[in-house]
């Protein structure tokens, strides 16, 4: 049977990312948590050390980083017809951060721009949402993947703080007749909304504004907070399954499929999960040893990192899923390749001032 | 029970069926998600944390797993 929902008409171009420069490594976890516990944790999720940014620069400017190389690569200049930001840490509450690196781009008018709130599985959100959209009047696509997680981690959470790093990812999508289609499935449980959340900030609890007196002390809720045991019972509940029907969409076995790219959640859940779908090891690939979670551009990242060289050269089938905070999921099976890949770039970002 | 001393990380035959949850010292989070991939990938029972969470003795976590786990 054909998948009625696959998309056609879209080719991946390139790719490329953004990593901050500053490193929180292993000896830093020490200080936290002692020697023992720091080992311990690391063992379990596989997170060594991560990047992160000073407290000036923010996900647009690691995404204009990653977008302006990748946009000189391909020699696009202004013409880019659509623009989507993923992020759940934007640079304000209003506007779009798509509107704002329009602006930084300095792209063409008509152009359409808008940014998608989703975490884990908001390059796969990104991706189903540009091929969509594209058409003979919309040919060519930027999407901008990236999170800086770690400006909402409490430094003394054993539960998150060893686990994130932050990211700017840019991905640079063509309209063509002659593309493979791509199977998507994309899903979401409300339900567990709370149990990965950075509560309060946005308009249900503002943040008391430091240092003005009368105004309660901070709880914590600015800060992010995972119920680790709930996003794994919604993994082992939902992602096994997901990926066995969109393979099955695809038409696809699992040795017919090249590599498997999942979000970088943590080593120990990626490995159940690959063992549970008998996905043999050198077709999953994990590459958040020296990153962490990189949140909605981990898929991004690791496609850059861990394959960047392979897909620069060759046609991948590639199964493509992203699921956590939401809970929300989606996952694709795509064609990709050759395609150009300016490289990971690791340094220091300079944010770009407000207009 | 000693395959679940291997899930939890903990010494062989250090746990007894009438021990406290709370008293075993490595009985965390990160323990609680170890069971969970422990019982879907030998028992294919997915626990939920709630379960997990009612649990006082290893008693009731060898309960959960439906009596497959021999003593």
């Amino acid at each position: 049977v054909p998948d009625a929902a696959a998309v056609r008409g879209v080719r991946v171009l390139g790719i490329t990312a953004t990593v901050p420069g500053g490193v929180r490594d292993f000896e830093h976890l020490v200080s936290l948590f002692g020697r023992v516990e720091a080992e311990r944790v690391v063992k379990n999720i596989g997170v060594r050390s991560r990047h992160v940014v000073s407290s000036a620069v923010c996900t647009s400017d690691l995404c204009l980083d990653a977008g302006r190389r990748l946009l000189q690569a391909l020699s696009w200049s202004a013409d880019v017809d659509l623009l989507i930001v993923v992020t759940q840490t934007p640079d304000f509450f209003l506007p779009a951060t798509s509107c704002v690196v329009h602006g930084r781009l300095g792209l063409k008018k008509n152009c359409a721009s808008f940014d998608i709130n989703l975490g884990c599985s908001g390059y796969v959100y990104g991706l189903w949402m540009a091929a969509n959209l594209m058409g003979p009047s919309r040919r060519r696509a930027l999407l901008l993947v990236g999170d800086t997680i770690s400006k909402v981690l409490p430094e003394a959470d054993r539960s998150v703080t060893p686990l994130f790093g932050d990211a700017g990812t840019a991905t640079a999508l063509e309209w063509t007749r002659s593309s493979t289609p791509w199977h998507f499935e994309l899903g979401t449980d409300g339900s567990g909304e709370g149990h990965l959340k950075v509560a309060a900030g946005a308009f249900r609890e503002r943040l008391p504004a430091p240092g003005k007196p009368g105004l309660q002390e901070s709880s914590g809720s600015e800060f992010l907070r995972m119920n680790g045991a709930e996003v794994f019972a919604f993994t082992l509940r939902e992602v096994k399954p997901l990926i066995e029907r969109v393979l099955a969409n695809a038409g696809w076995s699992v040795a017919e499929t090249d590599a498997f790219v999942f979000h970088q959640a943590n080593k120990f859940m990626l490995e159940h999960l690959a063992r549970q779908s008998r996905i043999p090891v050198d077709k999953l690939v994990i590459n958040l040893e020296s990153f962490g979670n990189t949140s909605s551009a981990s898929i991004p990242l690791a496609l850059v990192d861990a394959l960047g060289e392979e897909l620069s050269n060759h046609s991948m089938r590639l199964l493509l899923a992203g699921f956590g905070v939401g809970f929300s999921w989606g996952a694709v099976a795509i064609e990709a390749g050759p395609m150009v890949i300016p490289g990971l770039k690791i340094h220091e970002v300079a944010p770009e001032a407000n207009a | 029970m000693r395959r679940i001393e291997t899930a939890l990380e903990l010494n062989p035959n250090s746990l007894f069926e009438s021990e406290a949850l709370d008293h075993i010292e490595g009985w965390d989070s990160l323990a609680v998600v170890n069971l969970m991939a422990f019982a879907d990938e030998h028992f294919g029972v997915q626990l939920s944390p709630t379960q997990i969470n009612k649990a006082k003795t290893v008693a009731d976590l060898l309960s959960l797993l439906g009596g497959r786990v021999s003593a």
